[in-house]
């Protein structure tokens, strides 16, 4: 099911990391980590909590697990529900960020007038 | 010690069954995150027990058994008030006259809202406050009919009393008032206690089954209606008639109850073995 409600920006920066396609944990943690210009950086702990919970929510899936580099490692791939909710949230933000920028230019301009 | 030792030791925070099916990779992500920095190590080992901790919480508070029964209890109790409203507004004038007067069924109505909104004790309350007018008014020695009628309904809304269902409050949920009227006006013609009005059981029961694994209160409720139509089966034997549908089958809807009950507790056991370290 889709989580109907705003998506926290460790969620939204995790799951905008799997937009170009499935990542691995640590491969998720450092594509947030450039997608959010270094201002998300998820521990592991918060990564598999939100995993888990976009799991549940049907926002990505899981695969199988593999060995790199002997580590055990498992893909996380966006489903097309999250991505829908991934367009959502950035449409949401766009749109406060648009209403917020235009209040602040009127107001700039009133203050400097 | 070493790093990998180290998040060994924190990754027992984490229920078992998540330290299963995710421990190793998550080893791993905080392997590679920590790298040759000890703060940042020391940070992800921190954040690890944190989220265990927080995962082990999340579990604890979803139902146990006995949340699980009680919830299947209040969900039968709304079921069951749904039925006798849906019967009473099916009700033609030639039961009218004598059965139906206002404020009864404004307390039937008014439980039955109350429990599709999810105010489980103004539910309860009321629904009991409608049974027991209902044996005010009864003045001839009482029938087997009267027992089916009533003790599977008063255990149920008793229990919607004591311990009431720990969701959240919808009043959209009274949208349901409508299509309950309109069944009970389409399906009430072959009057009241007709079997027609068990009718919407035949999409309930798949869909309890589908569910049974993930969550038994749905079976648990639907358990419960088998019950109370055996009891209107053995309320004819007492009343000296044979039984409508027969000796195995009335056998059956007995033992549903039973069957579904102990099945929904092994799961609950299972379900806790499985997160206790």
């Amino acid at each position: 099911m889709v989580a109907a409600v705003e998506l926290r920006r460790p969620s939204y920066f995790a799951l905008a990391a799997l937009i170009d396609g499935p990542l691995h944990g640590y491969a998720i943690v450092q594509r947030a980590g450039e997608l959010s210009q270094g201002t998300v950086r998820l521990s592991t702990g918060t990564l598999y909590a939100l995993l888990e919970r976009a799991i549940d929510d049907g926002l990505i899936v899981a695969g199988e697990e593999y060995i790199e580099g002997g580590r055990r490692r498992r893909d996380y791939a966006l489903t097309s529900a999250g991505r829908g909710e991934l367009e959502a949230e950035t449409r949401r933000l766009a749109s406060a960020s648009r209403a917020v920028g235009a209040r602040l230019r009127a107001t700039q301009k009133a203050a400097t007038a | 010690m070493s790093q990998e030792r180290r998040a060994r030791i924190a990754l027992r925070a984490y229920p078992r069954e998540l330290r299963a099916s995710r421990g190793e990779e998550m080893i791993a992500t905080l392997l590679d995150a920590s790298g040759e920095s000890g703060r940042r190590h020391r940070r992800e080992l921190a954040g690890l027990v944190v989220g265990g901790l927080r995962a082990r919480a999340l579990r604890r508070s979803q139902p146990g058994p006995t949340r699980n029964v009680a919830d299947g209890l209040c969900y039968a109790a709304t079921g069951m008030l749904a039925l006798a409203s849906a019967e009473i507004a099916g009700v033609d004038n030639r039961f009218a006259s004598h059965w139906v007067e206002l404020w009864p069924l404004a307390l039937l109505g008014g439980a039955l809202a109350a429990a599709l909104a999810g105010y489980d004790r103004i539910a309860a309350l009321a629904g009991l406050a409608w049974i027991i007018d209902a044996f005010a008014r009864v003045t001839t020695p009482q029938s087997g009919s009267l027992l089916a009628f009533d003790v599977v309904p008063l255990v149920c809304l008793l229990t919607m009393l004591v311990l009431p269902r720990r969701e959240p409050r919808r009043l959209a949920r009274l949208v349901w008032l409508i299509p309950i009227a309109a069944f009970g006006i389409l399906a009430g013609g072959a009057g009241p206690r007709s079997y027609l009005l068990l009718t919407p059981l035949a999409v309930v029961v798949p869909l309890a089954v589908a569910r049974f694994q993930r969550d038994p209160r749905l079976a648990i409720a639907c358990a419960l209606f088998a019950w109370q139509v055996g009891m209107f089966e053995l309320a004819e034997a007492v009343d000296g008639r044979p039984l409508p549908l027969g000796l195995l089958p009335t056998a059956l809807l007995f033992g549903t109850a039973p069957v579904v009950f102990a099945l929904a507790r092994q799961q609950a056991r299972f379900r806790q073995r499985d997160e206790t370290v």
